[in-house]
């Protein structure tokens, strides 16, 4: 389990996370939904220990992090699987975006191959596998990077709006995917997500940020109308 | 698409390039010698080189360099002695001998007296020779504001040269590099009793002879070179020699090993041997023959120095005088 | 001088200045990308230091190195004054903080989000380097071809540790010193003359790799 609490972050004199406090459970997904400008990327950078909060603490299965630590960082880092809006890929061929991180993480190189196959053809793009990653379309890069960040086997992923930019069917594709590897690995999933159908469809737990503030937790079902209340 | 494998190709053909000019070094025999015809006998000699090869180091000036003299010499001498190969260092006269100091050459060839006493003196150098000379001359303009054609002698023209230019009716472009020209150019100045420096009208290049020369012809000015330099340039510049013979003039060129006490490392042996030449009767002539571009440029002088009117112990005493050293050292062959 | 000697003479300086920048490239590369992937106190002062060192007067860093090389020096045992190997030491020295220098902020100015996602990886440092390094690979080429133009065109270095000798240590730039001193103006343009073609060929392989790499990007 992840526990964040009373995470404040400011941003110069701008108040982008007050107080906040959330959970995410091991075989459950938690969405974060929330206006534009509400501070969910901000606080799904700092589950990523990417950024220290000002205040505030964050643990795992009841152990705090710290953030001073470097060796403990990386060492979590490596059971993160973050995945930002609009995600990079790595400057060469598809096959590589995601053979390659494998490799340098420790992976045989017979081991690396099989998982790069099986991810591409997962993801329908097994033949696209040798054409430099910049070329493909924005929803593919998308595609991709997911593929990526599974492959490492994460213990938490970190979505930032995952199908922003994925036509109705890829949508689907995706969120089908992300439930069977949670519900798989029994690993922690917090998603950002502007969608409330996909919210509706796979929310175990859902965060309303409001202006930096938690203004609604909802666990297990909610409406449509509940959540218009306050977006 | 096409253009993308022509810059595929290309792209690889300058990496190759690149990959073989870094190899080549490596399959060269002798780091040095990697022009195609070298210019001295000693590749044609097939006859077995008694000795391992022998790089001798001379530190010598860009003027004597500039000359071409050296050139003749290494070809006649390394065909004598094939295992020596001759190479130098072309540098400022306070360079060369700084060179010789700090032991990085093995001998100095170079014309100024006093820095060349002083190098003898503290021991840096040995077996010193003055070997040849050549002379100075004072060009200036046709016209010849300062009148300099009638000064008796270089004191008297420089005079002339400072007295016309503080009333702005000439000018004096120095080479300010402190080679040997430049030297004997502040020494004739200090002689003459006045002070050119600063003043508006001396020009300092701190370049070499010939672009001092273009300066001067540039702006009608006055100006020191040595006489085969000017000779070289008569039908390209201006100016024209206006005082000439002085014995202030004189240029004497003088050779000298460096110490081998102080510096084990230097080749004594083929130093001594290329200055024994230099004296030789055969090295004499050479020099004394010497022409560039139709003018001889230096006068032959070993054993008869004092021909000239001077009279210098180190080479003449008869006991332990260098020009002794080197006649004992010849007539043993 | 005929064809053969321009012959030596450019080759000489294509392999004093090409060794040198190929070993400057490989340090300063990989130092380049650790200085900016690292924070540590002094940082911002090595990254000052590094753009003084750029800019250091090559007459100067020929003397110093001299002084090394000497008989009288530190170094002189070694002997290699006055020889093409004393030129290839001096420029590596010129030309490794200009590599360096320039592959600090071309891996710095890469994105934000490629940086955090390839750190947020958790590679050991030397894996991450190599991640970056492919990233920033067109502005790093740049540098170390702006380091080689550096090299070739600079004189006041291996004027002086090389000592201009005649078919052993004279390069392209010291051969156009050698002919303006003794007056002989048209073999100094032939000489300025390859030295540009040498030039427009480091920018048409500049060009081309631009090319080749950016066309396989979008």
């Amino acid at each position: 389990m992840i526990k964040a609490s009373n995470i404040v972050k400011n941003y110069g004199e701008a108040k982008v996370l007050d107080n906040v406090s959330i959970e995410a459970h091991r075989g459950r997904i938690t969405v974060i939904m929330g206006p534009n400008g509400s501070g969910k990327s901000t606080l799904l950078r700092i589950l990523a220990l990417l950024v220290p909060p000002d205040s505030g603490r964050l643990e795992l299965d009841n152990t705090p992090i710290d953030f001073n630590n470097e060796v403990e960082k990386v060492n979590l880092q490596k059971k993160i699987g973050y995945l930002p809006q609009r995600p990079p890929v790595l400057s060469t061929s598809v096959y590589n975006n995601i053979y390659l991180p494998l490799r340098l993480r420790g992976k045989t190189k017979v081991e690396a191959k099989k998982t790069t196959e099986s991810i591409l053809t997962m993801l329908r793009l097994k033949d696209r596998a040798n054409i430099n990653a910049h070329r493909l379309s924005g929803g593919q890069k998308q595609l991709l990077a997911l593929g990526r960040a599974l492959a490492l086997n994460p213990e938490i992923l970190l979505l930032d709006e995952p199908t922003a930019s994925l036509s109705p069917n890829t949508a689907e594709f995706v969120q089908d995917i992300v439930k069977s590897y949670v519900r798989e690995k029994n690993c922690h999933a917090v998603i950002i997500s502007h969608s409330i159908p996909e919210a509706r469809k796979m929310a175990d737990s859902l965060y309303l940020l409001v202006s930096g503030k938690i203004k609604a937790t909802f666990n297990g079902q909610f409406s449509e109308a509940e959540i218009l209340k306050w977006i | 698409m096409k253009a993308r494998v022509v810059a595929g190709w290309l792209a690889s053909f300058l990496i190759g390039l690149v990959i073989g000019l870094l190899i080549y070094q490596f399959l060269l025999p002798t780091p040095y010698r990697t022009s195609p015809s070298p210019p001295s006998g000693a590749t044609k000699q097939e006859t077995p080189t008694p000795r391992k090869q022998v790089v001798l180091r001379i530190a010598t000036t860009t003027s004597l360099d500039a000359t071409g003299l050296l050139d003749a010499i290494k070809k006649r001498f390394e065909s004598k002695y094939p295992w020596i190969n001759v190479t130098w260092v072309a540098v400022g006269t306070g360079q060369a001998i700084e060179i010789g100091k700090r032991g990085d050459a093995d001998l100095v060839i170079a014309h100024n007296r006093d820095l060349e006493n002083k190098f003898i003196s503290e021991g840096f150098g040995v077996h010193g020779i003055t070997f040849a000379y050549n002379d100075f001359v004072l060009l200036g303009p046709p016209e010849d504001p300062a009148r300099v054609k009638e000064a008796k002698g270089a004191i008297e023209a420089f005079k002339a040269i400072f007295q016309a230019a503080e009333q702005g009716k000439a000018v004096f472009v120095s080479r300010g590099d402190k080679s040997g020209t430049h030297l004997r150019e502040l020494l004739l100045w200090s002689q003459a009793g006045v002070k050119p420096a600063g003043k508006s009208w001396y020009k300092e290049t701190g370049q070499g002879m010939a672009q001092t020369l273009m300066v001067a012809d540039q702006l009608g000015a006055y100006t020191l070179s040595d006489r085969s330099t000017y000779l070289a340039f008569k039908d390209k510049i201006h100016l024209v020699i206006l005082n000439e013979g002085d014995p202030l003039y004189l240029n004497l060129y003088r050779a000298i090993l460096v110490n081998p006490k102080k510096f084990p490392n230097v080749h004594y042996n083929e130093s001594l041997l290329f200055v024994s030449f230099l004296v030789s009767p055969e090295g004499q002539e050479l020099i004394g023959t010497y022409t560039k571009g139709g003018a001889k440029l230096f006068n032959t002088c070993f054993g008869n120095l004092t021909k000239l009117g001077i009279y210098d112990p180190y080479e003449y005493d008869e006991e332990a005088g260098q020009v002794r050293f080197y006649r004992e050292l010849l007539s043993r062959g | 001088m005929d064809a053969g000697e321009l012959t030596q003479i450019t080759l000489l300086s294509l392999r004093v200045s090409g060794t040198a920048v190929f070993l400057s490239s490989i340090i300063g590369v990989w130092l380049g990308t650790y200085i900016a992937i690292s924070r540590f106190k002094m940082k911002k002062l090595v990254v000052t230091l590094i753009d003084t060192f750029m800019g250091t007067p090559p007459v100067l860093l020929g003397l110093v190195l001299y002084l090394f090389l000497s008989r009288s020096g530190p170094l002189g045992f070694l002997g290699i004054l006055f020889t093409p190997e004393a030129m290839i030491i001096a420029q590596f020295l010129l030309t490794l903080p200009i590599v360096t220098g320039l592959t600090i902020p071309a891996v710095e100015s890469l994105p934000r989000e490629i940086r955090e996602y390839i750190k947020s990886l958790a590679l050991p440092a030397h894996y991450e380097a190599l991640l970056l390094i492919n990233e920033a690979k067109i502005n790093i080429i740049g540098g170390v071809l702006a380091a080689f133009s550096r090299a070739v065109s600079e004189v006041g270095a291996v004027i002086i540790v090389g000592g201009n000798i005649r078919y052993y240590t004279r390069v392209l730039t010291t051969a156009i010193v050698y002919y303006t001193n003794s007056g002989e103006f048209d073999t100094v343009l032939w000489l300025g003359l390859v030295l540009t073609l040498v030039y427009f060929a480091i920018n048409v392989v500049i060009l081309l790799i631009r090319y080749r790499v950016g066309e396989r990007s979008d």
